[in-house]
């Protein structure tokens, strides 16, 4: 059976080439095609008017969960059993387990950026007016063949106010700029809803009477 | 150091390798955490008037087989083969930490196959009032001085040698921990209280007064498990400056108490 491959990362496209690059090679060796529909990548974005009003909107989010969210003890960073041989023969450190090694004493001169300048250089937040987004947008699918992105405009201590404006901006101006992608492939796994005579009937909302004080 | 003779033992059809070296009665020994990466001092010392016969647990440096092992009569049975295989029924038994636990259930369940018997800081027991310490979730800066009274002992047991394997041989060390967290989930309490008074061998329970891992008070617990019965010659030794590897810190002082013990 085939099952789209999700690669949930928080360190972005640069950090996730490998890893999406080894899925790709080994689905080469199964003589898979490459409908990049099998392959999905977690991405965070932070839009806006212009790439300078989208470093004063997200470097405090983005800052706040870089510095303040991945602080996993790193006791439990690889539990006995977590990682199969063969992950670890291939090198590939699990999401835990970079966070984890960030947090500890050891690590601590490899820290990944906590800065917006890094954060940015790393790939980590992809930051920019709605058409330097689509130009990157553009880039990750195709450099990592993926044809599903998930995408967090929402991270850190963002305000909700801001979360709408993102995500807004995201819908409107970026997204339709990036429909036309790999159009050429069919999307077998995306869901597909109940024929209309199958679904359950809603039923109508009654609002329960609040007690009376 | 002269290295000991490799052999190959088939263990629920996964190869398990056991080390020999040495002279005399026959010398079974089962490793601790981490188990055998490479010879020890300790078993040189051994293995000057005993033939040393040191079998790897599943799962432990040059063994696999560990992740077919569910339950723990599973990696009981396993054992017993082990010992079987390796030519060690009937010898005198030591185990170590891990190897500890599994040395006593050989000798409580099936009491002809081990002569006399050493426990060094043996897993099993658990008290809420002392808990052990967790192995199995330690920062890595942490680990050795649980490990050792003297870390750098554990480093040194741990470091690839020359010309190791820059891959496997990392693999080989986190397999050995799985290997013992599968054996001991959660915390070593196999609820061996149950089983301490039937064993019958000889024993000596020894224990590194500075073992950070399983409280040095462990001991008596022990000894008041095998003691009273049909044992009844149950001594209990501390080893000073030693860890819960007793044998990483103090080869020669463990080693004595061992063979005179042994006899």
């Amino acid at each position: 059976m085939d099952y789209v491959y999700c690669y949930l990362s928080y360190y972005g496209y640069k950090a996730g080439l490998a890893t999406m690059q080894g899925f790709w090679n080994e689905m080469d060796r199964l003589g898979k095609d490459r409908n990049p529909y099998r392959a999905g990548f977690l991405q965070f974005v932070g839009v806006a008017e212009s790439r300078q009003q989208a470093m004063d909107l997200y470097t405090e989010p983005a800052e706040y969960f870089y510095g303040r969210c991945l602080h996993v003890d790193p006791r439990f960073a690889s539990p006995p059993g977590y990682t199969t041989e063969a992950t670890q023969r291939a090198g590939i450190e699990s999401m835990v387990a970079k966070a984890a090694n960030t947090a500890s004493y050891s690590n601590k001169l490899s820290l990944k950026a906590t800065n917006m300048k890094d954060i940015v250089d790393g790939g980590y937040v992809i930051i920019g007016s709605p058409d330097e987004v689509v130009e990157q947008i553009r880039h990750v699918a195709k450099s990592l063949n993926v044809g599903h992105l998930m995408l967090l405009l929402q991270y850190g201590n963002m305000s909700k106010d801001t979360t709408k404006y993102n995500s807004r901006l995201f819908a409107e101006k970026v997204m339709p700029k990036v429909k036309d992608l790999f159009g050429e492939w069919e999307d077998k796994w995306w869901p597909k809803p109940l024929d209309k005579d199958q679904r359950a009937a809603v039923p109508a909302f009654r609002p329960q009477p609040v007690a009376a004080e | 150091v002269s290295q000991p003779v490799t052999t190959t033992v088939e263990v629920n059809g996964f190869p398990c390798r056991v080390w020999t070296k040495g002279n005399g009665p026959k010398l079974g020994f089962l490793a601790g955490l981490g188990g055998l990466p490479r010879w020890l001092p300790f078993l040189d010392k051994l293995a000057e008037t005993r033939t040393v016969i040191a079998p790897s647990l599943p799962g432990y440096p040059g063994a696999t087989g560990h992740t077919e092992l569910d339950s723990h009569l599973d990696w009981v049975l396993a054992v017993r083969q082990l010992i079987d295989k390796a030519g060690l029924a009937g010898a005198d038994l030591v185990g170590a930490s891990v190897g500890g636990t599994f040395a006593a259930e050989m000798a409580a369940i099936f009491p002809a196959h081990v002569g006399r018997l050493v426990l060094i800081a043996p897993f099993g027991l658990f008290d809420d009032q002392e808990p052990a310490a967790d192995p199995w979730a330690q920062r890595r800066d942490v680990l050795p001085g649980l490990m050792c009274a003297d870390g750098s002992k554990w480093t040194a047991l741990v470091t690839p040698p020359e010309g190791a394997n820059s891959v496997e041989w990392p693999i080989e060390m986190s397999r050995a921990s799985e290997a013992a967290a599968r054996a001991f989930w959660p915390l070593g309490n196999t609820r061996l209280e149950k089983r301490l008074g039937l064993i019958a061998a000889p024993t000596l329970v020894l224990w590194g007064d500075r073992d950070s891992l399983l409280p040095p008070s462990y001991a008596q617990k022990f000894a008041a498990g095998i003691g009273g019965g049909i044992n009844g010659a149950t001594r209990v030794e501390t080893i000073p400056e030693a860890g819960h590897l007793a044998y990483l810190d103090q080869p020669d002082a463990v080693a004595r108490a061992v063979l005179t013990h042994l006899g």
